[in-house]
């Protein structure tokens, strides 16, 4: 190059070794770097001038009418086409010597990397992301608007140079272009031939082709952006009104693919005022850890299983009262046994009846509990798009265990917890007094990120109430934007069984929340409940220790994880238990507190099958995977999103967004990819061999 | 013993003999019976180095997949890229002038690995999602960390520079030469990485290019750099000149670095 060539003109085809201290003597007539530089923001200015007056001529233009009239305007326009005629003839004089200054390129690379940089920092991904009026700015500034503060005006600049979106911005445009020329006649005037040149020409010529290959892609491709709706009319690719499409495209059916829920084992003392501690277990493969004496090995690892409570007659810590209950009906008959405190619904409920069982000493306690309104049935939170298609939904414990229960939204991938609920009057975040009447009030759950990484203190509000809406509070960024329902209304009938003092039992039928009716019970008495279901209380047990285990066999509303860990102690006793995480709790084992967490996991395999359907009718079906490409008669066919198939239920999705594209310039682009990759480091690396040399030069 | 824990301990073994070879890279540039002090540095920052990338091994090895989606599990690639930085400048260029600092930074980084390990408890299997699950993904994973760590090193390298040139001139030509054979080094392999990652874009998004973050960030330093092998090895800018130049990229590094991850891609 030109510098390197005045440096050493005895080895024109090898760049000369650079000096051991200091600069060069100045040479008459080299472009310095600070004429480089002021040469680099010229450009750069320049190009930024053109695109606001381009972007803003129409409007100049009947401002100028309207006012002064057009001969100054033309004036000024004429003065300023003389002047950069002047400049670029004065450039062009010695454009040679500008395009292959390795100073010149060095300025243009750094006014290029402080223009990038300015977006990065201003644009809406940055830290200094632009907030507040200049955000609403236009490119123009309103007569009479003050900006105070200074970090606006420089978003406002930032605007103005178009920098927030770099690939729009004719500066970063302008330099990007002086950049390739350079290289363009780096190659032209130096004719780089020979094996120590190689690299030279293969990372400049590929950087050329890369930036050729994008712009003619950029020019002379086609982007199609269709949103297909299942049985919707097919999309035409390309959409022209004077020709017929290459083909039609419409959506058949979408299919995901879910990923098995991820459990991580907590431990803690129950002395201890520390944190549980997760063990590291992976309970895939069964692993074994020794910890704090204790050996914990997993058993069994269950991905979805239908839990069912059940107890051990076994009176000691944490031994609580449990009855036997006999259910009968058109469906069969089954025996469930439930502890103090328990409640069995949504897809635990035997035979779909809600059950919970409460003990009270008091007999005014327990007639209270009889006539108590409580839904038995879980809550359903609904996390919605903001475009309104679901995302999410997850079922939380209702009554006394949705405080500290834990909800796992997958599709979403955030863990949360409700840290309290309470029911108040719409508007109101008080909770209902006690006594206050509660027709019209909604039910209020607070609820917070929980969980590796989860934002601290960050605690939201969701009301039931029948609509949608954005929660309020510190929402954790994975649901910014969204909006959640908390749907109340139970769809399952229930029953709670209360037991009063000297061992009266009472039977509660409950409907929609509210107790229909009242029966006295005693242990071996049957009653008629609701779709003909009878329920027996077969026995009263004192003192039983309550735990879940997997419900024998298959069944289809198998939804829960659940672990079987075995702990044995030093003295040789051993313990094996079953948790299923966010459902039981922590589980005792010699002083030790052993509980489960759901992780949230990634989205799962999602794929659209797509019709298509040329001129003289269908052509096949296709499968578009998400982040795999699909070609099809020159097109390129990308999966960008599919709406709505983030639903528990598995249903098919409401709309797959396919970016369809045909570029031209993609092997091209290609092609220069692989030659930058080779002669980059061939270039830089050949320079590597001679640094030792001049080291031992330099001592 | 769980594989967390084994990542736990190697880090923090890792983390234990980066310190040491730092701390003893200080008495190899100046004292007198240097090969011993360099001898120990030298194996210390082999040993700390091996038991980092083996660290970062169990950790792509559990996930089943790069672990580039956050920052906290790139710290696991970051280190041993370092430390190969430094034995590359250290070979190249026999200067240990920047031994402590970017020892000491690796072995930071090794430290801060092993803490969020230990605190996000064990390893659990998590393909990437879909569209980030395709050949590229490990390319790019392991040509951009390699780039960042040694492109990191050639940064600390150039402030180590700019600290030594002023008393000793002759231990000065040697961190610059060093600082300069790492950018050699490891600018071709950031292109690697953003060439990488317009092929994994071109397969998800079906565009070679669209100015996120991530890819803003990392043009930003690959221009810089190639500004100052441009003015430093061809238009022979002076040799401390240039070096501010480097030793600034710090920050663009830093930037490129916290972009790199693919959690929001």
């Amino acid at each position: 190059m030109n510098d390197a060539a005045q440096g050493d003109r005895t080895n024109e085809t090898s760049l000369p070794l650079p000096p051991l201290t200091g600069g060069h003597k100045p040479v008459r007539g080299r472009v310095t770097f600070p004429l480089a530089c002021a040469t680099a923001v010229c450009v750069a200015l320049a190009a930024l001038v053109l695109q606001n007056l381009w972007e803003n001529f129409r409007p100049l233009l009947d401002e100028a009418r309207e006012g002064t009239g057009l001969v100054p305007m033309v004036a000024l326009c004429g003065a300023a086409l003389v002047a950069a005629l002047v400049v670029a003839g004065l450039l062009l004089r010695r454009i040679k010597r500008l395009l292959t200054s390795l100073r010149m390129t060095g300025a243009a690379l750094l006014t290029l990397a402080l223009l990038l940089t300015a977006g990065g920092l201003v644009g809406p991904q940055g830290p200094l992301a632009l907030t507040g009026p200049a955000a609403e700015a236009k490119s123009r500034p309103r007569k009479g608007e003050s900006r105070k503060a200074g970090g606006d005006k420089a978003a406002a600049l930032v605007r103005v140079a178009h920098l927030e979106d770099p690939g729009s911005s004719w500066a970063v445009l302008a330099l990007a272009g002086f950049l390739a020329l350079g290289s363009a006649a780096g190659i032209l005037w130096r004719r780089p031939v020979g094996g120590r040149e190689f690299g030279f020409l293969a990372a400049h010529l590929g950087l050329l082709i890369l930036l050729g290959g994008l712009v003619a892609g950029h020019i002379l491709g086609q982007t199609v952006y269709a949103r297909l709706i299942p049985g919707a009319t097919p999309t035409a690719v390309p959409l022209r009104p004077d020709r017929e499409p290459d083909f039609r495209l419409r959506l058949v059916r979408t299919e995901t693919e879910r990923r098995p829920p991820a459990v991580r084992i907590l431990a803690t003392r129950k002395d201890a005022e520390a944190p549980p501690r997760a063990l590291p277990l992976d309970v895939r493969s069964r692993a074994s850890i020794v910890w704090q004496d204790l050996g914990v090995s997993v058993v069994d690892f269950r991905e979805s299983a239908v839990p069912e409570i059940y107890v051990e007659k076994t009176p000691g810590r944490g031994a609580v009262p449990a009855v036997k209950i006999a259910l009968s009906g058109p469906q069969g008959s089954q025996e469930v046994v439930l502890p103090v405190g328990g409640t069995l619904n949504g897809s635990s409920a035997p035979m779909g009846l809600a059950l919970a069982y409460e003990k009270y000493t008091e007999a005014q306690d327990a007639a209270s509990a009889c006539r108590r309104e409580e839904e038995l049935q879980p809550y359903r939170l609904t996390v919605l798009q903001p475009d309104g298609q679901p995302r999410d939904s997850v079922d939380i414990p209702a009554g006394r265990r949705c405080t500290g229960s834990q909800i796992l939204l997958a599709d979403v991938g955030v863990l949360l917890q409700v840290v309290r609920s309470f029911r108040a009057k719409p508007g109101s975040d008080a909770p209902l007094a006690p006594g206050e009447p509660a027709e019209d009030a909604e039910l209020v759950l607070e609820l917070a990120p929980t969980g590796p990484g989860a934002a601290p203190a960050a605690v939201f509000q969701v009301r039931s109430g029948g609509k949608a809406a954005e929660p309020s509070g510190k929402v954790p960024p994975e649901l910014s934007g969204m909006k959640l329902a908390l749907d109340t209304v139970p769809a399952q009938p229930g029953a709670r069984l209360v037991e009063g003092p000297a061992g009266t039992f009472a039977l509660v039928e409950i409907d929609d929340g509210a107790p229909v009716q009242s029966l006295p019970m005693s242990v071996g008495e049957e009653a008629k409940l609701a779709r003909g279901i009878r329920f027996k209380l077969v026995e009263s047990i004192p003192a039983a220790l309550a735990a879940y285990r997997p419900a024998a066999g298959p069944s289809p509303r198998a939804s829960q994880p659940a672990v079987q860990l075995e702990v044995r102690s030093t003295s040789g006793s051993s313990s094996k238990f079953w948790i299923f995480p966010g459902l039981s709790g922590p589980r005792d084992v010699g002083g030790v507190l052993f509980s489960a967490e759901l992780l949230p996991r990634a989205p799962e395999r999602k794929a659209a099958v797509l019709e298509v359907i040329g001129e003289n009718g269908p052509l096949g079906e296709h499968q578009l995977v998400m982040g795999r490409p699909l070609q099809l008669q020159g097109w390129r066919l990308n999966l960008s999103e599919l709406r709505g198939a983030d639903r528990p239920e598995g249903s098919q999705a409401t709309a797959a967004l396919v970016v369809i594209r045909r570029d031209p310039g993609l092997w091209p682009a290609y092609v220069g990819m692989i030659l930058l990759a080779i002669g980059a480091p061939w270039l830089l690396w050949t320079r590597l061999r001679r640094v030792p040399e001049m080291t031992r030069r330099g001592s | 013993m769980g594989s967390c824990d084994l990542r736990v301990i190697l880090l923090s073994a890792g983390a234990g003999l980066l310190t040491m070879g730092g701390a003893l890279a200080v008495p190899a540039a100046i004292v007198k019976w240097r090969p011993l002090w360099r001898r120990a540095s030298r194996w210390s920052a082999v040993v700390g180095g091996l038991a980092c990338a083996s660290a970062c091994a169990i950790q792509w090895w559990g996930l089943e997949r790069p672990p580039v989606m956050s920052l906290s599990e790139s710290l696991f690639l970051l280190a041993p890229a370092m430390v190969l930085g430094y034995l590359f400048i250290e070979g190249l260029s026999k200067s240990r002038e920047g031994g402590a600092p970017i020892l000491l930074a690796a072995a930071g980084t090794a430290l801060l690995g092993a803490v969020t390990a230990a605190s996000q408890g064990p390893l659990l299997a998590d393909p990437p999602p879909p569209g980030l699950d395709n050949l590229w993904l490990p390319v790019y994973a392991a040509a951009t960390f390699l780039a960042l760590g040694i492109l990191g090193a050639a940064g600390l390298q150039a402030a180590a520079f700019l600290m030594v040139e002023r008393v000793s001139p002759a231990r000065g030509e040697r961190a610059g030469r060093g600082a300069l054979g790492a950018v050699c080094l490891g600018l071709p392999v950031l292109i690697w990485s953003m060439l990488a990652a317009a092929g994994w874009a071109q397969e998800v998004r079906g565009t070679l290019w669209g100015w996120s973050s991530r890819e803003v960030w990392t043009l930003v330093l690959f221009l810089v750099l190639s500004a100052y092998v441009c003015l430093r090895h061809v238009a022979h800018w002076p040799e401390r000149r240039s070096t501010w130049l480097l030793a600034a990229s710090v920050v663009l590094w830093a930037a490129a670095l916290v972009h790199a991850p693919l959690a929001g891609a």
